[in-house]
């Protein structure tokens, strides 16, 4: 069966891909209107919105990146995942009932149309546009990126499908491009479902499969690398404390800012789903993180016994050579399957809002009549986006990754202040949202392109996010509240 | 006096932020390339591949308070804010009293958790190479993943047991789809008259 390992994992990714174009043409009989195409009709059901939630919050970068970090750095990236049952809690807690109760009451198609709404502005929801926008092209363009990059490798060693890279681009943006435009958000949450379970079967047996790998187990890994250096394998890992602090901080707070998530919090058929989200969510993301805490462990863990032949060139390649020399092909096939699906998943949901922020947020921020045929456009405007990010991701190079690591945070900057306590807050007003977004925009912008490194390595982003919610608090305490509308003040009693 | 708290926790944040910053920062503080060439930086390779946290007295001894500090009001900030949305104009009065008791309970274990975590690991100084282990991982990195992963999840254990209680009542529901109507209903007035 080794000899045929590149073409089961190959077939695997291309039954995958027919699943994807196959809810994309069902889903495409369901899509008859804006509010569909956005925003499912807001006829989710409790199981798929959950499922759609913790896959979308899982990237490509929790597959690859993830167990790359781990190999780098021991424990100190366990910070990025730990932080999820709080991080969930703060958002559900937050916006799960709020953002639902305001999606029946003004039924918004996007997140920018209610920020709008909620504010009676339409430059805070210009502003909330341009953020995803900003976002979105960046953080697309690295998905993108890793996707064509990884078919491009698994393409490389089978002699009869070898296909230039360029042509991967393609293939990768014509399959997320088919089923987002023919079937919206609808073949997006309904992709996300079969994505989420594909990652957490993968997880799981990955996980078995690495303990099955080293002697001892799980704690025969962490014996190993307590050997070469204890503090790879105490709760900072070789980052230090400061440093995982600031990940815990940027990443649970971020939650709540990350569009593509919290938009789906407002599409579910009952307001009382909530509910049961929660835990469906936290648990989903739970196991689908096994697949980072476990492949990074067991590849540092024989790289150093010696197990492993060669030390890795580079940490992100922790996930693939762990998958070739270690794992079966058939689950190889599976996690090749769960990593597109961690890729496409965040990645349908960017070209979601973004063509969302394009034909109906920014022509409203500008005061602009709404699209004659906006469903129309928001297809074309769904193929633009993934061709301009996927042609940023090719000529910009390393440029885009770099761009798409702030992605994070450039949403957490945005959009916490201005949705996850502005919701909540009647005193949060335009002048603050507005003043605190950008400070803390140009602030982390400015920290990030400039490359300046803050003591003890405290990231960048949580320090403009601290600098964001003072400024947002002072300023909104010192100003004026803005009057609300007579329904919108009634719901925010609630 | 109605903000207070939150000016407190974010005044405790910047306070541990400020004093992180202004503590010295020994060389090497967040980890160095791998000692061995072979496993940091193998031929043909780009960077460092992997890392090595080194002396964990060295680097940490100056922060160990202002990291406690740090650790302790950002839990407090996130936990405001759970018990922030969590006052809802329609929530179960008899239920109340018991609510907030186990929200403090939890509050109070995650938090006892982390300076759990922060004590165990400076414990673990003293003879770094032989940890003891709780589970598969050490006892500092087991209570990680346990006190900061595993206690939360009594807010999600929360959330479900009195959401109908605390988070949505019946009541503010039925409200709401009164406020609907209205809207729904002035909205038609005001198109009709225009």
């Amino acid at each position: 069966m080794e000899q045929y390992r590149s073409g089961i994992i190959f077939g695997f990714i291309f039954v995958y891909m027919l699943i994807c174009i196959a809810v994309g043409l069902w889903a495409m009989r369901r899509t008859r209107s804006t509010k569909d195409f956005f925003m499912a009709g807001r006829h989710l059901g409790m199981m798929v919105t959950s499922v759609a939630v913790f896959s979308s919050t899982m990237s490509g970068f929790g597959f690859v990146g993830g167990p790359g970090l781990v190999y780098l750095a021991g424990t100190s990236s366990f910070w990025m995942v730990i932080n999820m049952s709080i991080g969930m809690c703060i958002m559900f807690f937050l916006l799960g009932k709020r953002l639902r109760l305001f999606a029946e009451l003004r039924e918004p198609v996007s997140l920018p149309d209610a920020v709008a709404a909620r504010y009676n502005s339409r430059f805070t929801g210009g502003l909330t546009a341009v953020a995803i926008l900003l976002g979105v092209v960046t953080y697309l363009g690295v998905q993108i990126k890793a996707m064509s990059v990884v078919l491009f490798q698994i393409l490389q060693d089978i002699p009869w499908a070898s296909t230039p890279l360029e042509w991967c681009y393609v293939i990768s943006c014509t399959v997320l491009v088919f089923y987002c435009v023919t079937g919206g958000i609808i073949a997006s949450v309904y992709t996300d479902l079969i994505q989420g379970v594909i990652m957490v079967v993968a997880a799981v047996l990955v996980l078995f499969t690495a303990v099955a790998t080293v002697d001892g187990g799980l704690q025969g890994m962490a014996e190993v690398i307590t050997r070469d250096d204890p503090e790879a394998m105490q709760p900072w890992g070789t980052f230090g404390m400061i440093s995982c602090l600031s990940f815990y901080f940027i990443m649970a707070l971020g939650v709540c800012g990350q569009p593509h998530v919290i938009t789906k919090l407002m599409m579910t058929k009952n307001i009382s789903d909530t509910r049961h989200m929660l835990p469906m969510s936290v648990a989903g993301y739970g196991l689908a993180a096994l697949l980072w805490i476990s492949i990074g462990l067991c590849m540092r863990a024989v790289v150093l016994n010696a197990t492993h032949g060669t030390p890795l060139l580079n940490a992100d390649q922790a996930a693939s050579e762990f998958l070739t020399y270690y794992a079966h092909p058939v689950l190889a096939g599976v996690v090749f399957a769960g990593l597109f699906a961690a890729i496409m998943s965040t990645a349908d949901s960017f070209l979601n809002i973004g063509s969302a922020a394009i034909v109906h947020d920014l022509p409203q921020a500008f005061g602009m009549r709404p699209l004659k045929y906006e469903l129309h456009w928001a297809r074309i405007a769904t193929v633009v986006i993934a061709v301009g990010a996927g042609l940023l991701a090719y000529y910009a190079g390393e440029m885009v990754a770099m761009l798409g690591v702030m992605g994070w945070s450039i949403f957490a900057i945005a959009i916490v202040p201005i949705v996850a306590i502005g919701f909540n807050w009647k005193r949060a007003n335009r002048i603050a949202v507005n003043t605190a977004v950008i400070s803390g925009l140009v602030c982390y912008a400015g920290l990030y392109l400039t490359d300046i490194r803050l003591p003890y390595n405290f990231h960048q982003g949580a320090f403009s996010m601290l600098i964001t919610l003072t400024i947002f608090f002072m300023v909104a305490l010192v100003t004026p509240a803005n009057r609300l509308d007579k329904d919108i003040d009634a719901v925010m009693d609630l | 006096m109605k903000y207070l708290p939150a000016i407190i926790v974010l005044t405790l944040v910047w306070v541990a932020v400020l004093w992180v910053f202004f503590s010295v920062e020994p060389h090497e503080a967040t980890g160095r390339p791998h000692s061995e060439v072979t496993f940091a930086t193998p031929q043909d390779s780009t960077g460092v591949a992997m890392m090595q946290g080194g002396d964990g007295i060295l680097r940490h001894e100056h922060i160990v308070v202002p990291g406690l500090l740090l650790g302790c009001s950002m839990i407090a900030m996130f936990c405001m804010m759970l018990f922030w949305v969590c006052r809802t104009k329609h929530a179960d009065p008899d239920s109340g009293g018991y609510f907030w008791n186990l929200m403090v309970m939890v509050v109070l274990v995650y938090v006892g958790a982390f300076i759990l975590l922060c004590t165990t690991y400076q414990m673990s100084w003293l003879e770094p190479t032989e940890p003891d282990y709780l589970g598969p991982f050490p006892i500092a990195t087991s209570l990680m993943f346990l006190g900061i992963y595993g206690v939360p999840l009594g807010f999600v254990v929360l959330y479900v047991l009195f959401f109908e209680d605390r988070i949505l009542p019946q009541a503010a529901l039925d409200e709401f789809y009164e406020i609907v109507q209205n809207a729904k209903s002035n909205a038609a007035a005001e198109q009709e008259a225009s």
